[in-house]
């Protein structure tokens, strides 16, 4: 039974500088696998839908048509289920969290125009001449 | 290496009227009273019952099948605690236990909508059901003489 | 004999983390009876289950509760393993192992602040939670997120642990050893804090098991039930003994679960010793058909999942039972005969986490 057995860590501790770090003063350190927010690599989507489908609160909206892609970033739960179901892998974790703000707002992403496909006849040479090497 | 216990779970299916003797054999064992549970499926409730046995980690699991309108004691008088989990099945999924002692009447959860967790439509078969199960036991109650005498005509008629 | 009088305590009050409404009927500042009262935070998180599949009800089920959240999330993915007769690779059960110990010890640290600051202990508080940051900063740095860990899927986890970070990890435990070795000194050598728990909310071995106690709380008693002793993910190769007390007092609690705070560090010294190489998940094939209950030991006390599937991707049923549902009663029972005063450090002793009992 002691008394006052505090008094060693309560000193030391009046002494010492304060744990707390002075945010937003000084920038947040988050360390390297942080699920802070999903980035997409627009580039490789190919509009599959999966991610939206799949997505537990349903952040994430897809437009086949108009080939884009949507999150609202207030709604996402940052559990990572939509970078393990991309077939294309163009969604990743990176850190850094949503910052508040008055409203809740939704980003928008367009997927680069489709480039014109190489010209058919040049499909059809090749297959007639494989069929002539049979 | 500590050493492990880890024997299957036991799972026994009884009937309604057997429930109370059941339990009480296993309070008599010794046993804990783990977690009651309840599930909708094909328009029965399941009930399942859960022992536990602190010494072997042995568990027990008792499955009841009843009908929607069915009745059910409460085995609060057995195992005191178990007056939780009874007001926890009979405000979600409506099952009519009786004779709970400490009965909340649907307010242990404080939910406006009447059995949350059921179905749409279930609430509506259950009180049809119900109704038939009534009109059945009283045509069942009716006296005798009256299915006598149509005995004696069926008889007449052959 | 004395006026009668009913109080209600809760669900706003300073000492509670979670709200619960408790109704004492007290004569003269001695509490006669409790009445308890629970409702405030349903969500309703069972039902569900109609919507969700199988695969996304992991994030649904660790998401029940923030203190204990990874020991939900490893509970349901066992139970559906369990039914669909899966064989999780060794290292990912190591992993699943460490990670438990990991959110152990931070629910302690955790509730060694409330305790704490039940007494009135305030600078206690800040102390025990000042420790905790550690743990919570390993958290971030293996799975991503400071308290929902997201790691677990059916048939494995999602990442690893590299031994760098394995071996950074033995080193920020050691840290944390010595400061809480630090504050066990002023934890159960203080003259203040024991007045404030020695003697009060007395529960005997008979009782704790007439009614239905779990966890430390049941352990402070004297049953010596640990259900890490089943043998689920890697703790049939890990060497460990219940820590038990036989005072069954408030002190006991408190001595139990700071004891318990050193063994987990010693089963992640042993389980960092023990991992094995090897693949982090097994393929999880076709739907979940059966029903399965399985019982975890979380921080808190003995959790039950049932899981029931019928063979396509939704599941029946998924019912969580949570160790603070089964330890109501045995506290309205410790509750009769205590002064009012000490209501506060009671009703904080069991450890209540009210956000899982509700859903």
């Amino acid at each position: 039974m002691g008394f006052m057995t505090f008094k060693t860590t309560m000193l030391s501790n009046l002494f010492k500088k304060p744990v707390t770090t002075k945010y937003p003063a000084e920038p947040a350190v988050y360390p390297e696998g942080s699920r802070g927010h999903v980035v997409i690599e627009i580039e490789k989507c190919i509009s599959c839908t999966i991610c939206a489908l799949n997505c537990p609160s349903g952040a994430i909206k897809v437009d086949r048509a108009a080939r884009t892609w949507e999150i609202n970033r207030y709604d996402c739960i940052q559990c990572g289920y939509c970078t393990l179901k991309c077939p294309k892998k163009c969604l990743h974790m990176a850190p850094g969290y949503q910052t508040p703000g008055p409203e809740k707002s939704i980003e928008h992403y367009d997927r680069p125009p489709e480039e014109e496909k190489p010209a058919a006849p040049a499909a059809n040479a090749a297959a007639t001449n494989a069929g002539d090497g049979k | 290496m500590c050493k492990v216990l880890n024997p299957e779970p036991i799972q026994e299916t009884i009937a309604l009227d057997k429930l109370l003797f059941e339990v009480m054999k296993k309070k008599e064992a010794g046993l804990r009273l783990s977690q009651i549970c309840v599930s909708y499926i094909n328009e029965k409730y399941e009930l399942s019952y859960s022992f536990a046995d602190d010494e072997s980690f042995q568990y027990t699991v008792l499955r009841v099948v009843i009908d929607l309108y069915e009745e059910v004691p409460s085995i609060c008088k057995i195992y005191p605690y178990a007056i939780f989990y009874e007001n926890e099945i009979a405000e979600l999924y409506d099952v009519n236990v009786e004779m709970i002692d400490l009965d909340f009447h649907g307010k242990f959860y404080r939910i406006e909508k009447e059995a949350p967790m059921l179905p749409e439509g279930a609430l509506e078969k259950k009180a049809q059901e119900e109704a038939e199960a009534k009109k059945r036991a009283e045509a069942a109650a009716e006296p005798a003489p009256e299915a006598q005498t149509e005995e004696e005509n069926k008889g007449g008629n052959n | 004999m004395g006026k009668k009088s009913v109080v209600p305590f809760g669900p706003q009050h300073p000492v509670l983390p979670e709200p619960i409404h408790l109704d004492l009927v007290i004569e003269d500042e001695i509490i006669s009876e409790a009445i308890p009262n629970i409702g405030f935070i349903h969500r309703g998180l069972e039902g569900l289950v109609e919507k969700k599949d199988f695969n996304e009800m992991v994030y649904i089920a660790e998401r029940t509760c923030g203190i204990c959240s990874f020991g939900h999330g490893l509970g349901y993915v066992e139970a559906i393993e369990h039914v669909m007769n899966i064989e999780v690779p060794a290292r990912a059960r190591y992993l699943r192992t460490i990670w438990a110990e990991l959110g152990r010890m931070h629910s302690h640290l955790l509730w060694l602040g409330l305790a704490a600051d039940a007494f009135g202990f305030e600078s206690l508080f800040y102390e025990s939670w000042r420790i905790r940051e550690r743990i919570l900063d390993l958290h971030e740095l293996t799975c991503g997120s400071r308290l929902i860990f997201s790691v677990n899927k059916v048939g494995g986890v999602i990442r690893d642990i590299p031994a760098d970070k394995l071996a950074y990890i033995k080193d920020q435990i050691l840290i944390v050893e010595k400061e809480v070795k630090n504050i066990e000194k002023t934890f159960l050598g203080d003259y203040s804090v024991q007045t404030r728990s020695k003697g009060i909310g007395l529960l005997t071995k008979e009782e704790a098991h007439d009614l239905g106690a779990v966890g430390p709380f049941a352990r402070a008693s004297g049953i010596t039930a640990d259900l890490r002793t089943t043998g689920y993910a890697a703790y049939g190769e890990l060497d460990f003994e219940p820590v038990i007390s036989n005072d069954g007092d408030c002190y006991a609690r408190l001595d139990v679960r700071i004891r318990e705070l050193y063994q987990s560090i010693d089963l992640i010294r042993q389980a960092i010793d023990k991992i094995p190489e090897g693949e982090l998940e097994a393929k999880a094939i076709g739907f979940p058909k059966g029903e399965y209950f399985m019982r975890i030991e979380q921080p808190r006390g003995e959790a039950v999942y049932y899981v029931k599937g019928n063979g396509t991707k939704i599941l029946d049923r998924m019912r969580i039972r949570t160790p603070t549902f089964a330890n109501i009663p045995p506290l309205c029972e410790t509750l009769k005969g205590a002064d009012y005063a000490d209501v506060g450090p009671l009703v904080v002793s069991i450890d209540p986490c009210i956000s899982c009992t509700e859903r």
